[in-house]
């Protein structure tokens, strides 16, 4: 992290048009693309969990759906601080943003909805059932705001990107922080896992007592 | 292939004969959601312009919205009466409940938008005799009824349901609302079946495969 974080203030040259507010950006992208990345874990978790039935897969599911919701949320207000002073307004109905927005109303009513719903296997269905049509509606929400309006800025890395769109100090800059953020996703994940599972087990031992 | 429709046809029946005696589903969304684009329309009046810009806009959230009263009231009289029970040990399996319910949802959302629309066409001035719009129209409804049906079952048993149920479901359905409001404001503003091919397609793709989605899932929703 500290390296990623030396990267991106100080290593990476600042943008001749955009100036420093560009710097957002190593933060932005890999916080939206994980974040959505929480949706097909989401997905396969859930569909596992419903035909399987195990705890393990609900929980997975969960603590994806949570990080996710963080990375996202942080994906949205650090994109509104980047719109604001390069397109001048702080928020714009492209694709990319509809689609995390929608994706975070989503990661928000899953949460919700298990707080709201009964103990046990039953909330943890409802959940999976949420999980699964959610990660598959992101799809067409982004198909639908694609075909609707345009003007977020095409895909700069991977395999849809158009060639020398980027500095190639930026690029490596970019995916630096993409490996560091994936990291910190992966683990955050898995410390929420793991408390989930130790919840579980007080649950479990509280019930024995009773 | 006939057993398999018979308990889908006792269950529209049973939905529609109730709803005759009740009028408990069709009657108050009628009235919610022309009140609903009424409001809309004089706010907006005298700037006709501006009402073909945003007529299907405000037709959609007239729908939603009492889409959603709707959606609300289908599983909640079986609470009430302990429907859910009885639908279970009847002789339909879940798809075939899911299914019926999907077809009672989806005419009784019908029945309300083929009384709404004349009423918008009056308001805002639009032809309404056009093909391509009802077409937009019923493969929108059915995207809104086969989600709606299984979000319906789930909030039945979740804590404030008639909150969770808009909470859960807007993010979900705005797909549909997007190409259908789209896809109609290009067919009011003289556009034609081949400029809004592609919302089309998107509508039928969504449509099938959240039925297919619901049919599986049913089954979790509602056992106990």
């Amino acid at each position: 992290m500290t390296v990623t974080m030396y990267l991106i203030f100080i290593w990476v040259p600042t943008d001749d048009v955009l100036g420093i507010s560009q710097r957002i950006f190593y933060i932005h992208v890999p916080m939206g693309i994980l974040g959505l990345m929480a949706f097909p874990i989401v997905f396969i978790c859930s569909t596992t969990y419903l035909i399987t039935k195990k705890d393990t897969m609900d929980s997975i599911a969960y603590s994806a759906a949570e990080i996710g919701a963080l990375f996202l949320t942080i994906a949205l207000i650090t994109g509104m601080l980047w719109s604001k002073p390069s397109w001048g307004v702080w928020w714009t109905w492209s694709p990319q943003p509809t689609l995390t927005l929608v994706s975070w109303l989503v990661y928000i009513a899953y949460l919700m909805l298990r707080a709201y719903s009964p103990r046990g296997s039953q909330g943890a269905k409802y959940a999976a059932v949420l999980g699964i049509i959610g990660s598959v509606n992101s799809i067409f929400v982004y198909l639908a705001a694609k075909i609707w309006r345009d003007v977020h800025p095409e895909a700069v890395v991977g395999p849809l990107a158009e060639n020398d769109s980027l500095d190639s100090s930026m690029r490596i800059g970019l995916l630096i922080a993409l490996l560091a953020f994936s990291l910190l996703f992966t683990y955050l994940i898995t410390l929420r896992f793991s408390t989930r599972k130790t919840e579980q087990k007080i649950e479990r031992l509280q019930y024995e007592i009773n | 292939m006939k057993s398999f429709l018979q308990p889908i046809m006792a269950i529209l029946w049973k939905d529609l004969l109730t709803e005759i005696r009740s009028k408990e589903i069709i009657t108050p969304l009628v009235g919610f959601s022309v009140v609903t684009i009424l409001i809309f329309s004089m706010l907006f009046s005298g700037s006709s312009q501006l009402s073909n810009k945003f007529a299907s806009s405000i037709l959609w959230i007239g729908f939603t919205f009492g889409g959603i009263l709707g959606l609300i009231k289908i599983f909640s009289s079986e609470k009430e009466n302990n429907g859910m029970a009885g639908l279970s040990s009847s002789s339909a399996n879940t798809e075939q409940i899911y299914f019926g319910k999907l077809i009672s949802t989806f005419l009784f959302l019908s029945i309300v938008e083929l009384i709404m629309l004349p009423v918008f066409g009056i308001l805002f001035n639009i032809q309404i005799f056009i093909l391509e719009l009802w077409l937009i129209t019923l493969l929108g409804t059915l995207g809104f009824s086969a989600i709606g049906t299984t979000f319906s079952a789930m909030t039945m048993n979740l804590r404030s349901k008639d909150i969770m149920l808009p909470i859960l479901f807007l993010p979900i359905v705005i797909p549909v609302i997007i190409a259908a409001v789209s896809s109609s404001t290009e067919i009011i503003n003289g556009g034609s079946l081949s400029e809004i091919h592609i919302w089309l397609e998107l509508l039928v793709v969504f449509d099938a495969l959240f039925i297919l989605i619901g049919a599986w899932t049913f089954r979790f929703v509602t056992e106990e």
